[in-house]
């Protein structure tokens, strides 16, 4: 399998801080994804391919287009074609560029990461020539590419991604109500967020979307210093988004926030999974490619 | 108690710290966080807990300050309240004879097992020092040590030797305070020595032990001991030719030596002589006791015991310097006073008259007084101040200057240096007006000549000069002039009026006598009264050394050499070893010999022998009287008083100690602490990430 290749040396190529330092966004897609789990990202539904994959008996409703007539010349039976087809399914990647989302402990950001993972799932999908389709938000819309599998609509993708600054505050509710405008086919609903907001709120956003067909999976993004806080002295913390300030002691931050924080996710899992989405948690300090093969993995475990 | 109590107003600074502290508590660091979604404020608990913790670096700061601020006012500490770690602990100081008598018969022994014994009953809280006397100093071998380090003093014993000079024991109990060092516990000062009466000091005091000092007299000395020496050689004062040899001896029976007299080398000739037994006990006449009462039995250092003559006479020396050794055989117990060494200076010695007018009536005068000395008999010579550029001045034992006005610059510094080097000069002033002093009088100034008489006021009849001086009194002065002398000068007559007459004045290795007054007949009438010729004798014999004596020293003197920094030399000893250094050889005017015979110095003006000998006291064998001994002791015990009371000190005697450096030491740990421990919260409070 593909997923076993060299997996320390690539650790140790694709940590966030050494894709950070390559310049050309299209190469840290291509550095992450290149050669690494094709096949494993199956469509789930057969279309039109070139691979075949397994005859199967008529029966009725199918679409006679697929019948094999050679096969019915020799037999005088009838017969189906099957393929599996490489790319079938639509993604469409919404990025959250709130300011929360430039949040930083020492590492890259989070809107750093995200831009490195929105690049490597389109690569991915552009090279299974799935169409690939990206939303850039914070209080709203900021930025939408409809989803093409057009030659050549990779690089505009990228140069899309590159370019996203951090905006505001976000308003997760108001724009995933606007995303049902823009996603009028199902497809896979990729959402790359730290997803700072009320989980019964997220799930009443989200609802509508797994209503409509979309796969939603929910990249949440989070610093290591966000997760475990480390400081020992007492400190005044700012929000970057409301610029709010609290003097907040360390103790605090080991004991009860810790614990905050893992209700929270507990919540937003099963609000996820209440409405058919997935949650996947990854802190910035992870290396992008492991982050990819949980998800990959993840994926394939459903299908 | 303080030293310097106003510095106890920079407590005040404790102000600061704290004042900073309060400011530091209400400045925490701030963070940007993505988001305070999960945060609530929780200050007060933590703020407490770091309260305390700076609680602890404030005391830190704090106590640096009063730390620092008690250094400069420095505190001071009783003696009272200082510990004492053994209040018996005594430090046992070994003073061990090195002089020349330690070395007759089993003294040394006696007195290394002396030592062995009394380091044997140390106990284990005494501490013990080694120090070796002889000659003008006392040297410490080894500094004071715990008892356990005994064996190093055993070593250091063994490998002591005794020396040849003379042990003065005023000046090792005089000097004790200082080579004892200092703080130090009460010490027992052990003395292991043979007690010889010769080297009891002029002064009883300066045999005082120093404070909380007990005295233990070791007396390795043998009563009884017989020794034979050679005192001295002289020349007999009006038979230059005949050498009269001074032999002395203690001894319970009549003895008998050969005296033996090599010249240059060569045996010249041998004596026998006989001395009687020493059957009289040793007069003790009474001198000043403590207190400035007469003290008894204090024994004089002048040596009595019997004494024999031994005549050399009709001597047939080649003019010259001539080295002259006096030996007796069979040699005693104590062999290196049985030699005796002498330079023998055998030429009439040369006398230059230096006058500007030869026909002069001074010339004239002191031409006919020095040719009419027999002894010593002087060879006149003549010159003009100028025409002495060219003669060798060293080969002249005396200068005869008339009028030291009259000299050029160059002739006067000629004729200095040949003092310096060890020459003699009587001088006159001249007639003149207006004199300047020039160089061989440097630092005098010269008044102008009073015309009205005087005549002579006080005379240093104590002078071997004025000894037998005659009646200055009556010659008559009918002017005079003022002088003013430099502070080295010796004034030995002066005018009623206190104005100097004759001066003696010492430059380097050599001596002048200047009369202030010219020898002339319109300014007195010296030249023709009858204690002139007498007079120009005892300055001759006084300034060519005129007794006629084979010249010696004694090792452990200081021997002027006459090298000068200009003209360099080199001094053999007489084991014929260089005793300069390349580095000394510009600058040796002194020799302090420490070996008996001849050194020889080799200078510009040729070589020269000086003679070096044994002191004739350390020879003379006879112990201090017991009485002597019972009062040295008494003396030292009624001052001291060196019991386990005297340890400690009493309040009115206790000196305080300073604890500033102690307080200095608390202060930079305190400060060295605080550096850490602030570098440490510092740190902390950055809050940089991990």
């Amino acid at each position: 399998m593909s997923s076993q290749i060299n997996e320390g040396g690539l650790n140790r190529l694709l940590s966030p801080t050494t894709l950070a330092g390559l310049a050309n966004l299209e190469l840290v897609a291509r550095t992450a994804v290149e050669g690494f789990l094709t096949g494993l990202h199956r469509s789930p539904h057969y279309g039109f391919s070139q691979e075949f994959k397994e005859y199967r008996a008529y029966v009725e409703g199918d679409d006679p287009r697929f019948v094999d007539w050679n096969v019915y010349a020799r037999t005088e039976r009838t017969y189906i074609r099957r393929y599996e087809g490489e790319t079938n399914t639509r993604l469409m990647i919404l990025l959250d560029a709130s300011a929360s989302m430039d949040y930083s402990s020492g590492g890259i950001s989070k809107l750093q990461y995200g831009k490195f993972l929105a690049a490597a799932l389109a690569y991915l999908a552009a090279r299974q020539h799935d169409p690939v389709g990206l939303i850039v938000f914070d209080e709203q819309i900021r930025q939408f590419r409809p989803a093409t599998s057009r030659a050549g609509s990779l690089q505009g993708m990228i140069h899309t991604i590159d370019a996203v600054t951090a905006g505001k505050g976000t308003n997760l509710e108001e724009c995933f109500r606007n995303f049902g405008e823009h996603l009028k086919r199902r497809g896979l609903v990729a959402v790359i967020s730290d997803l700072y907001c009320d989980p019964a709120v997220l799930s009443k956003a989200v609802q509508p979307l797994a209503y409509h067909g979309h796969d939603i999976m929910l990249f949440q993004l989070l610093d290591p210093r966000e997760l475990k806080p480390d400081w020992s002295e007492s400190v005044l913390l700012e929000d970057v988004e409301t610029h709010r300030t609290l003097n907040v002691a360390p103790e605090y931050l080991a004991g009860e926030y810790r614990e905050r924080l893992g209700n929270h996710l507990a919540s937003l899992r099963k609000a996820a999974a209440d409405v058919g989405a997935h949650q996947l948690l990854i802190s910035t300090d992870e290396p992008l490619d492991r982050a990819l093969r949980r998800y990959l993995l993840f994926r394939e475990g459903r299908s | 108690m303080f030293l310097a109590p106003a510095f106890l107003l920079g407590l005040l600074a404790i102000g600061v710290p704290i004042w900073l502290h309060r400011v530091a508590r209400a400045n925490p660091t701030q963070h940007p966080f993505a988001s305070l979604m999960f945060v609530e404020a929780s200050e007060t608990q933590r703020t407490a807990q770091r309260t305390l913790r700076y609680w602890l670096l404030l005391s830190l700061r704090i106590l640096l300050l009063i730390a620092l601020v008690l250094a400069f006012a420095g505190p001071l500490l009783s003696e009272r309240v200082v510990p004492v770690a053994d209040a018996n602990a005594r430090l046992h100081a070994i003073v061990i004879d090195k002089s020349l008598s330690m070395q007759h018969g089993e003294r040394w022994q006696r007195a290394l097992d002396e030592a062995d014994k009394v380091l044997g009953e140390l106990r284990s809280s005494d501490r013990v020092m080694l120090a070796a006397a002889e000659g003008r100093r006392v040297a410490v071998l080894e500094n004071s040590v715990p008892a356990s380090q005994a064996g190093t003093i055993r070593g250091l014993l063994r490998s002591l030797k005794p020396g040849i000079e003379r042990l003065d024991y005023g000046l090792a109990m005089s000097t004790a305070d200082n080579w004892l060092g200092s703080p130090r516990p009460p010490v027992v000062l052990h003395l292991i020595s043979d007690l010889q009466q010769s080297a009891a000091p002029l002064r009883f005091a300066d045999l005082e032990p120093p404070p909380q000092t007990q005295l233990a007299l070791h007396d390795v000395g043998n009563a009884a001991a017989e020794n034979v020496f050679i005192q001295g050689a002289s020349l007999k004062t009006v038979d230059t030719r005949s050498l009269e040899v001074t032999v002395r001896g203690a001894s319970a029976k009549p003895q008998q030596r050969q005296v033996i007299l090599a010249i240059d080398g060569k045996e010249y000739a041998r004596r026998g002589v006989e001395l009687p037994a020493d059957a009289a006990s040793v007069a003790t006449p009474p001198i000043e006791g403590e207190g400035g009462q007469p003290g008894p039995d204090f024994p004089a250092q002048s040596i009595a015991s019997p004494a024999a003559k031994v005549l050399f006479s009709d001597l047939k020396l080649a003019a010259g310097s001539h080295r002259i050794q006096v030996s007796l055989e069979p040699a005693d117990a104590l062999p290196q006073d049985d030699r005796f060494y002498a330079v023998l200076e055998h030429a009439d010695p040369k006398a230059l008259l230096v006058a500007t007018d030869s026909r002069a009536d001074d010339v004239a005068y002191f031409g006919a007084a020095i040719g009419s000395l027999a002894a010593p008999t002087l060879n006149m010579e003549q010159r003009a101040p100028d025409a002495i550029g060219s003669s060798v001045l060293t080969s002249y034992s005396l200068l005869v200057i008339a009028n030291t006005g009259a000299l050029p610059d160059v002739q006067a510094r000629r004729i200095k240096e040949y003092v310096a080097a060890g020459g003699s000069v009587l001088a006159t002033l001249g007639t003149n007006s207006s004199l300047d002093a020039g160089p061989l009088l440097e630092g005098w100034r010269i008044g102008e000549p009073e015309q009205r008489s005087a005549s002579v006021g006080e005379i240093a009849t104590t002078h071997p000069v004025l000894r037998d001086a005659g009646d200055w009194h009556s010659v008559r002065f009918f002017r005079h002039r003022s002088v003013e002398i430099g502070k080295n000068d010796k004034v030995l007559i002066t005018y009623e009026g206190g104005t100097p007459l004759l001066i003696e004045r010492t430059i380097g290795a050599g001596h002048m006598l200047v009369l202030t007054a010219p020898v002339d007949r319109e300014w007195n009438d010296l030249a023709i009264h009858p204690l002139f010729v007498h007079f120009i004798a005892e300055a001759a014999r006084y300034l060519v050394r005129g007794d006629a004596s084979a010249a010696s020293t004694t090792v452990g003197s200081v021997v002027l050499t006459g090298l000068t920094a200009v003209g360099g030399g080199q001094i053999f000893d007489p084991r014929g070893e260089r005793v300069l250094g390349l580095a000394q050889t510009a600058a040796a005017d002194r020799l302090i010999p420490d070996q008996t015979g001849f050194y020889e110095i080799r200078g510009n003006d040729g070589v020269r022998w000086v003679a070096v000998n044994v002191d004739a006291r350390e020879s003379d064998l006879t112990p201090l009287p017991a009485t002597f001994v019972q009062r040295w002791q008494a003396m030292q015990m009624r001052k001291a008083a060196p019991s386990v009371a005297a340890v400690a000190p009493t309040t009115a005697d206790a000196k305080p100690r300073s604890l500033g450096p102690a307080v200095l030491w608390l202060a930079a740990a305190f400060l060295l602490a605080e550096l850490l421990l602030a570098n440490r919260y510092l740190a902390i409070r950055r809050e940089t990430p991990k």
